[in-house]
């Protein structure tokens, strides 16, 4: 279900016509910001295992259009208890002029498939996207709030940045510069509903909240497409498997197929701590070599569940911050070359129980006492 | 008949001699004020004749006009600069409520613990040359004058200013203020028992746009609960409440600088050192009343369209002084407290200040050392006069400049009313500001 680009211009149109008018024309406010950007990178054209820098380029990469528009509607006499709180849009537009100017060098890489989530090179040298488009509501009753979010929009969750174990709930956008760049922007937005009921000071507590998530809209990971010679630095691992065609099985978007997730959080004193659940597919496929024979592979994407926890508390003694995940998921799939399915065919995964945990420490050695004497 | 005329008549014109001299009396201060200093209303003072303020500023600001950085326009009061006779009433209430105990904490003498309300100050008359805790005294006072609009929220522009490059980077944002002390609606539930929480959010440049941070101050000697929500990982961090030294968003601020000093009075030691005339900067149109702030529709009370905050150098064309100069200050006497304040957290970046007190304004000047002693940077304030709801408050503030004289640069922050950038909105006692907005849980929904 990915969104089509007829109806990305309707709403970036949308979204224009109410940025650029006058404010005062209407009862709303809107804020529109964003940025261009373009990137430069070196890059190890044959990656670091056959020769660190050994074949480097220069490379005027991604020029990205970047902007957000938060539209807020203004209450003259005040705040109504249950209320439109603001429409947020997020779109992100971007040109890789080496697919013109190398056409050359990447003439092996296929071009746009007709199937969902088939990435070709067209969705690397241009992206045309509403990100985000969602819509908040906001109820308050005394010390209680619920805030109602939907729309397409990124959530995430646990505490650790970089490697993470609760955040599982948008699936990762793995195409361009992965780990180097903003988690907000490797995040692939879902068509999600996301109610949260928080409430103020309950007992030592300064608030609780819980966090429910629907979310209807089914996709993986997505990595870049693989061209003809499958010697891009990760593509080696893929290597054994040129000649074959590689593609996707996801289950569809549909409300049998819906995630769900829930979060459970509290905040005292000096700690946070949360409690998650997630029922959704698992978002790094494995490949299913049983249908191998037939010249087709499919990256699998079977259910999984994932229960886990996290927390963050601060240590006035050492002036630094603790955090910490623990996830246990029932059904996480693996590579697995051992593993033979019915028929004593190699299905190349196997299933298991999965645990996993982190500790992270965040601390400030900034306040270090300089003289200038 | 003609002689009990004459007697009512003298009787009637006494009544109104005595009458006029209590109310001149302020007049009579601020005369008595211009005769013991070498300036008067109207005199410029710039680097040709800046000996003449020598003895009325901060060493660091004196040199600034020596320079030819600043140029002062010295200008005096049109009516009696300070809170409501009400207020003042109010406060005098408090003499001998109220105590500083050993760690520098405010106590209830009626029970011997933080007290978990209070309304004026606390302290309407300290002995500043006797009392070893007068400056913590003239602090709290500040606290609670601050606390006295119940919330507070305002629009703010905070710019990087370079010498020669003049204004080097904006960031913009809104500010949020919940009081649980000296409400105008009295006590509230304050189950978490602080004196303030607030809330910071930046709204621009895009890079750094939906950044929040939340405080939450607390009554009792726990350090302030900080937590931070980072829009790029869309999550909420919790960072050391001992960072109120750090720097704001990278400037030259740090979190402690709002109105010149912001942290945890009892996080500090207190020593008043002085008393003097003082130059104080306010906005020209401070000199003739308060600002007369409206009563909007949605019930907050706001401040008024045609009133402006301060312009810097770099805003001015033409300006010859320092591209972070505030250029429509004027300045008028005052007496004024310096207190020497010292972090006690070993951790603190900031060494021996000097805070110069104006006990009807607030903290004024902020001289700073580095923990080496030696002199580093100047923090220059101007506050808002209000008149709203019956009550005359100085709670809120016009501008701040800080100028590090390590690195020879500045940053300057507006924060009120009338802007070539669009007004920046002031706000009141605003019945939307509620303390479910400032729920650690929740902060991602204020942003994206």
């Amino acid at each position: 279900m990915r969104f089509a680009l007829g109806h990305t211009t309707i709403l970036l149109g949308t979204a224009l016509a109410l940025a650029l008018p006058p404010v005062d024309s209407f009862a709303i406010g809107v804020d529109f910001k964003g940025r261009v950007q373009s990137t430069f990178v070196l890059r190890d054209n044959n990656g670091f295992q056959n020769g660190v820098m050994d074949k480097a380029e220069g490379v005027q990469w991604r020029n990205e259009l970047k902007f957000d528009v938060e539209i807020t509607p203004e209450y003259p006499t005040g705040k109504p208890p249950v209320r439109l709180e603001k429409f947020y849009l997020v779109y992100r537009g971007a040109y890789d002029a080496i697919f013109d100017v190398r056409q050359d060098r990447f003439s092996t890489v296929r071009e746009k498939s007709p199937d969902d989530f088939e990435y070709g090179r067209d969705d690397l040298k241009w992206e045309n996207d509403l990100r985000e488009a969602f819509v908040d509501f906001r109820g308050e009753w005394g010390q209680s709030v619920a805030d109602l979010r939907i729309g397409r929009q990124v959530v995430q969750w646990g505490e650790a940045d970089g490697f993470n174990l609760m955040n599982i709930v948008n699936p990762q956008d793995n195409r361009f510069l992965m780990f180097f760049d903003n988690p907000e922007d490797l995040a692939n937005p879902l068509w999600m509903g996301k109610l949260e009921l928080t409430r103020n000071q309950v007992g030592p507590f300064h608030s609780i909240g819980l966090q429910l998530l629907a979310i209807p809209d089914v996709r993986p990971n997505i990595f870049a497409p693989l061209d003809g010679t499958y010697d891009a630095p990760y593509a080696f691992f893929f290597k054994g498997l040129q000649g074959l065609t590689i593609k996707e099985d996801v289950p569809s978007s549909n409300l049998d197929n819906m995630e769900y997730g829930a979060r459970l959080g509290a905040s005292w004193a000096d700690s946070t701590a949360f409690l998650y659940y997630f029922k959704g597919i698992q978002d790094a496929g494995v490949l299913d070599l049983s249908t191998a024979a037939t010249g087709t592979v499919y990256f699998k994407h079977p259910e999984t569940k994932t229960y886990g926890a996290s927390f963050n508390t601060f240590l006035d003694s050492v002036n630094a911050v603790f955090r910490g995940e623990a996830s246990y998921t029932d059904g996480q799939n693996f590579a697995d070359m051992g593993d033979f399915g019915p028929g004593g065919k190699m299905r190349g995964y196997s299933e298991h129980d999965y645990y996993q945990a982190l500790l992270g420490i965040d601390k400030d050695f900034t306040n270090v006492k300089l003289g200038t004497n | 008949m003609k002689r009990k005329m004459m007697v009512l008549l003298s009787a009637a014109s006494l009544a109104l001699l005595l009458a006029g001299n209590a109310l001149a009396g302020w007049k009579e201060d601020q005369a008595a004020l211009f005769q013991q200093i070498p300036v008067k209303p109207g005199d410029r003072i710039d680097n040709s004749n800046w000996e003449k303020v020598k003895d009325l500023l901060p060493p660091s600001v004196v040199n600034y006009v020596k320079k030819g950085d600043f140029i002062l326009d010295i200008d005096e009061m049109k009516w009696e600069y300070g809170p409501d006779a009400e207020y003042k009433k109010t406060s005098a209430g408090n003499a001998g409520k109220y105590d500083v105990n050993e760690q520098g904490q405010l106590i209830d003498n009626a029970t011997g613990k933080q007290p978990v309300y209070v309304e004026g100050e606390p302290f309407p008359s300290i002995d500043w040359k006797n009392d070893p805790k007068a400056g913590q005294k003239l602090a709290y006072n500040q606290v609670l004058n601050f606390a006295r609009v119940g919330n507070y929220w305002c629009d703010w522009h905070t710019y990087w200013v370079g010498r020669k490059a003049g204004l080097e980077r904006t960031v913009s944002g809104r500010w949020y203020l919940n009081y649980f002390w000296n409400r105008p609606d009295g006590k509230t539930a304050n189950p978490a028992g602080t004196i303030f929480n607030e809330y910071v959010k930046v709204t621009q440049p895009y890079d750094v746009s939906g950044i929040l941070n939340l405080t939450y101050r607390y009554i009792n000697s726990d350090a302030d609960d900080l937590w931070a929500y980072v829009p790029a990982i869309r999550r909420v961090k919790k960072t050391s409440g001992a960072n109120r030294s750090s720097p704001f968003l990278g400037s030259d601020f740090v979190n402690d600088d709002a109105f010149a000093f912001a942290g945890k009075v009892e996080s500090m030691n207190w020593k008043v050192i002085g008393e003097k005339t003082v130059l104080m900067p306010v906005m020209k149109w401070a000199t003739e009343g308060p600002a007369k702030f409206r009563k909007h529709t949605d019930g907050s009370w706001r401040n008024p369209d045609n009133l402006a905050g301060p312009l810097f150098g770099f805003e001015v064309p033409g300006w010859k002084g320092a591209p972070w100069a505030p250029t429509d200050f004027v300045y008028v006497p005052r007496k004024m407290y310096i207190i020497e304040v010292n972090a006690k957290d070993r951790y603190y970046n900031y060494g021996l200040t000097h805070l110069y007190l104006d006990p009807e304004a607030g903290f004024i000047y902020k001289y700073v050392n580095d923990r080496a002693g030696q002199y580093w940077k100047t923090l220059m304030v101007s506050y808002v006069p209000a008149a709203w709801a019956n009550k005359v408050t100085i709670s809120t503030a016009t501008g701040y400049v800080v100028i590090d004289d390590k690195t020879d640069h500045a940053s300057s922050q507006s924060i009120f009313g009338a802007h070539p950038k669009g007004k920046l909105e002031n706000a009141y006692f605003d019945p939307g500001v509620k303390p479910t907005m400032f729920m650690p849980t929740s902060m991602g929904v204020q942003s994206k």
